[in-house]
C-alpha cells in the first residue's frame, strides 16, 4: 500500500506568475498570503541548491535561509515581469554564492545520489542504466562553464523560461537564449 | 526522438531531486517561526495604550505569577521555563494569525483535519485574554503530533509496517519542532514525556501512545 504523506503544502504547480504576484502583494501586508508562495516554491528552490551542488543539508539550509530573506524583504518584492519564482531563486542563488565564498560546495553534482531521485520502479537493468546514464551526463554538466551550469539548472532543477533565467542572473532574454542554446549544444556535442 | 528530445529528457529526470522528508519538515519549521516573528515584530508596534483595562490587569497578575500557561492540544498544557517578559506578550488575535501560519507550514499525517484552534478575545465575563508568544505555534504542532501518533497507532492495528515506518520517521523528528526544542515553550519535563512517547514507537509498543491519546490528545 502506498500511501502518501502529506503536509499543509501542496504539490508543485509551476510559475503562475499572476496567482504569485497577487499572493506576493497581498504578503506585504499580510503575511498569511505568504504560506502558499512557500508551499509553491519551496521544492523548486531545494531542487536548484542541490544541483549547485550544495550538499543535501546545506541545499535544506539554505533553502530556509533564502524564504527567511524572502518573508524580511516581501515589501520590497516587484515583478518586473518575471514573477516570484525567479525573486526567490535569485534569492537562493545569492544566499548560495554568499555560502560558496565562506567554503567550497561539498558535494559536485557529479556525485548528486541516486538516493535524491524519485524510486524507480524499472527492471535493475534499467535502473542501472539509468544511473550509469545520469553520471555520464553529471560530468558533462561538471564541464560546462559556472554560468552555463547555473542557466541550466535554473532552467530544469527551477522550471523558469529565459526571460525569468534572464532575471536571475542579471542578462536580457535574448543574452539568457543563446546561453541556454550555446550550453545545451556543448551537452549534446559531448554525446557523439 | 531526436538528440535534442533525448537531452531535453534526460536533464529534466536528472534535476528531479527530492528533499528528504525530515529536512522538508526542518525547512517548515524554521520558515514558520519566521513568519511567525516577522508577524508578531509587526504587530509589537502597536501602543500598550490600545489594551483595555482588563487586559492590562491580566497581564499584571500573569506577570506577578511569573508564568504563562499555554493552551495546548486538549487538556495539555504548558508553562514557559522563565516565566514570560512583557515583549513576549500577545493578543488573540496575533495568536490567531499565528495559528494560521503555522498550519500552513507543518507537516501532518494524510487525512488530518485540525480542530477548531482559535483562541477568544474575551472571556464570557467580558475580561480580556492574554496570551504568550509562540502560544499559537505551540497548540498548532501539538496537535499535529498527536496526530502522527494517531497515524501510527492506525498502522499498528492494521499491522501496516509500511506506514509505521513512515509515521516513525517523521515521529522522530519531533524533538527538533519548536514546540519541544525551544525552552520559552516547552519545560524539560515536556521534552522528557516526547522523549518516552519516540521510544515507544521505536520498541512497537502501542499502550504508552493510547495512554497519551486519552490524557493528551482528546482521544
Amino acid at each position: 500500500m502506498t500511501t502518501q504523506i502529506t503536509t499543509a503544502a501542496g504539490t508543485d504547480v509551476g510559475v503562475d506568475i499572476d496567482g504569485d504576484d497577487a499572493l506576493a502583494r497581498r504578503a506585504a501586508t499580510d503575511l498569511r498570503a505568504f504560506s502558499p508562495l512557500y508551499t509553491r516554491h519551496v521544492d523548486r528552490v531545494y531542487r536548484y541548491l542541490r544541483s549547485r551542488g550544495q550538499a543535501p543539508e546545506d541545499a535544506a539550509d539554505l533553502t530556509a535561509v533564502a524564504f527567511e530573506r524572502a518573508i524580511v524583504g516581501i515589501r520590497r518584492y516587484e515583478s518586473r515581469g518575471a514573477g516570484f519564482a525567479a525573486w526567490i531563486l535569485r534569492i537562493a542563488r545569492n544566499a548560495a554564492i554568499d555560502a560558496e565564498r565562506r567554503r567550497r560546495p561539498t558535494v559536485a553534482i557529479d556525485d548528486l545520489p541516486d538516493g535524491h531521485h524519485p524510486a524507480s520502479t524499472q527492471s535493475p537493468e534499467t535502473t542501472a542504466l539509468a544511473a550509469e546514464e545520469r553520471r555520464e551526463l553529471a560530468g558533462r554538466l561538471a564541464r560546462l562553464r559556472p554560468l552555463e551550469r547555473d542557466a541550466i539548472a535554473l532552467r530544469y532543477a527551477g522550471g523558469l523560461t529565459s526571460a525569468q533565467i534572464g532575471a536571475v542572473i542579471g542578462k536580457s532574454e535574448s543574452a539568457t537564449k543563446k546561453l541556454l542554446t550555446r550550453s545545451l549544444a556543448t551537452l549534446r556535442e559531448e554525446t557523439r | 526522438m531526436t538528440d535534442h528530445d533525448t537531452l531535453d529528457a534526460q536533464l529534466e529526470s536528472f534535476h528531479r531531486i527530492q528533499m528528504p522528508m525530515a529536512a522538508r519538515s526542518q525547512v517548515d519549521r524554521r520558515v514558520g517561526r519566521a513568519l511567525a516573528e516577522q508577524a508578531n515584530g509587526a504587530r509589537a508596534s502597536r501602543p500598550w495604550s490600545r489594551l483595555r483595562r482588563p487586559t492590562i490587569l491580566a497581564v499584571g497578575l500573569l506577570v506577578a505569577l511569573g508564568s504563562l500557561t499555554a493552551v495546548g492540544a486538549p487538556t495539555q498544557v504548558f508553562r514557559l521555563e522563565l516565566g514570560s517578559l512583557d515583549k513576549d506578550q500577545r493578543t488573540a488575535a496575533e495568536i490567531n494569525a499565528e495559528i494560521e501560519m503555522t498550519k500552513a507550514v507543518t507537516p501532518v499525517a494524510p487525512d488530518y483535519v485540525y480542530p477548531d484552534l482559535r483562541v477568544p478575545e474575551f472571556n464570557e465575563d467580558g475580561s480580556g485574554n492574554i496570551y504568550g508568544v509562540g502560544n499559537g505555534l505551540t497548540m498548532v504542532e501539538a496537535n499535529a503530533r498527536c496526530g502522527w501518533y494517531a497515524y501510527w497507532l492506525a498502522a499498528v492495528a492494521r499491522d501496516d509496517l509500511a506506514t509505521m515506518t513512515r509515521a516513525q520517521a517523521m515521529i522522530e523528528t519531533f524533538p527538533t519542532w519548536a514546540s519541544i526544542a525551544d525552552p520559552r515553550m516547552a519545560t524539560q519535563s515536556v521534552r522528557d514525556h516526547e522523549a518516552s512517547l519516540i521510544a515507544a514507537v521505536q520498541a512497537r509498543d502501542p499502550n504508552p501512545i493510547r495512554a497519551d491519546q486519552v490524557n493528551n490528545c482528546g482521544g
